[in-house]
């Protein structure tokens, strides 16, 4: 198997509280695989200690590929324009203009942010500005994407328009990782879901999506849904 | 009624309420104190516009020196406290010490290091007055920046000096600029109290030169002046500025 980001039995312990409980998990090169899970079960740390933000307690974390992170609070300067705040990464890495204008032209035209580039975050709407996050980390050339309930928030027009940037990043060959509360939000998306369950956080099933049809699709998922909201 | 035209109507009948009230004091002092009609007619008859330049001059370059050197010791300061947990917790309690001095400390202390004649003890006095002010404001900006913001620049691979430069130093701008206000309506209020103790020219000396004369006229007309010049420089400088910089705020 092709994997990009293996997980073996990852623990993790904040003030003596348990908040991973051995984590298994694989992810194969271009997959988008969801992590869906009632909130405060620990997705958001699995994610930072993919991301290599965290550090686990015990276990081991292995990632081949360069890492993007979308945090759930978008975490857009205010200071700065969506423009500046989507080439931040390639300012730090003091990348030339030159390149920097080619990126986030790219960028810009693939997550349709071309004339909200001007607007400073709290002029932008929700879905612009979690897309600008998107891009920030896109831009970096990441082949790995990391996004923490990446829909949170977002009115079902915006929920369909990022759910197609997603699909069109998974198109051209990005290894997603989306991780949210929500079943449903995963459903025009990912190949592969896993269940997370506890407290303390662990995986509890997984359901594989690939090659099903759309009708099959659905009809998995509205199982899963009745065992994942009895559970 | 637009939130302007409110303003400046509040401004007004401020104006006349305070003129109001002058003109009792001085009414119920019987004279002694002189109202607000004779001191302005005092004002345009026996002061020149070149003595009223010059000393309002004197008292802006003492309160702007002054306060452009707290600005840069607080900016040095705070972000000095950045690099590690002791040196923040150091300069957090060295700025309760700074902020407990009072201004009639430096004035005194000042005098005696560099004379009455100097034009130093007005600026360095500002200096004092404001930097505790301005440093509070900054390190408060600087820690209202959330940590995950920090936390992703760093996967992004940005350095210390980088962090500085694009996330905390524009992160307390609007905190400094929110403090400057406070700290330069300081600079000027303790600049004129440091020039009547010892200085050649300015605001602070002229309200004391004309107090010794025993001429209250001239006296009150250097206040009436001083206030002027800070409600001007509150409305049309640093208010105007505050309202730019909050576009940085979340």
């Amino acid at each position: 198997m092709n994997h990009t980001i293996v997980v073996r039995g990852l623990y993790k312990e904040y003030n003596s509280q348990t908040i991973l409980d051995n984590v298994n998990l694989e992810v194969e090169k271009g997959e988008t695989l969801g992590i869906v899970g009632p909130n405060g079960i620990g997705k958001t740390t699995l994610l930072r200690i993919i991301a290599g933000i965290e550090h686990p307690t015990r276990g081991e974390v292995n990632v081949r590929g360069k890492v993007g992170l979308v945090p759930q609070d978008d975490l857009l300067l205010p200071w700065k324009t969506i423009k500046d705040n989507i080439i931040l990464g390639l300012i730090l890495h003091n990348t030339p203009r030159g390149i920097i204008e080619e990126k986030l032209r790219r960028v810009a035209s693939l997550l349709e942010l071309e004339e909200h580039l001007s607007k400073y975050p709290k002029n932008a709407s929700g879905g612009t500005r979690r897309k600008a996050a998107i891009s920030r980390a896109l831009v970096m050339d990441t082949d790995i994407l990391l996004l923490d309930e990446p829909y949170a928030g977002l009115d079902l027009k915006i929920t369909q328009s990022l759910a197609g940037v997603l699909n069109r990043l998974k198109e051209r060959g990005v290894t997603l990782v989306i991780v949210s509360h929500k079943l449903w939000e995963l459903a025009s998306n990912a190949d592969r879901i896993i269940f997370m369950n506890g407290p303390p956080g662990r995986v509890d099933g997984e359901i594989d999506l690939r090659g099903l049809s759309e009708e099959e699709r659905i009809a998995r998922l509205l199982g899963e849904a009745r065992r994942y909201t009895s559970m | 009624m637009g939130n302007r035209l409110r303003d400046s109507l509040s401004y007004t009948i401020n104006f006349f309420l305070i003129l109001l009230a002058w003109q009792a004091l001085s009414s119920a002092s019987r004279g002694i104190l002189p109202g607000p009609v004779e001191t302005l007619q005092w004002m345009v008859s026996k002061e020149t516009l070149s003595s009223i330049a010059y000393n309002t001059l004197i008292t802006l370059r003492n309160a702007v020196l002054g306060f452009s050197l707290a600005l840069i010791l607080a900016i040095s300061t705070a972000l000095l406290s950045r690099l590690n947990g002791i040196l923040d917790s150091v300069i957090s309690s060295f700025n309760v010490y700074v902020q407990s001095i009072s201004a009639l400390i430096w004035i005194l202390v000042f005098l005696v290091l560099f004379g009455f004649k100097s034009p130093v003890p007005p600026i360095l006095v500002t200096t004092g007055i404001a930097y505790p002010i301005l440093l509070s404001s900054l390190l408060g900006g600087i820690k209202s920046v959330d940590h995950k913001i920090v936390e992703l620049a760093e996967l992004f691979g940005a350095t210390k000096k980088q962090l500085f430069s694009h996330i905390y130093i524009p992160a307390s701008i609007p905190y400094t600029i929110a403090g400057s206000r406070a700290a330069l309506g300081a600079a000027l209020r303790i600049s004129v109290v440091a020039e009547a103790f010892g200085s050649s020219g300015g605001i602070g000396y002229k309200l004391t030169y004309y107090f010794d004369l025993y001429n209250y006229k001239g006296m009150m007309a250097w206040a009436l002046l001083l206030v002027v010049l800070m409600v001007l420089l509150d409305k049309l400088v640093l208010e105007p500025v505050e309202k730019w910089s909050e576009r940085w705020l979340p």
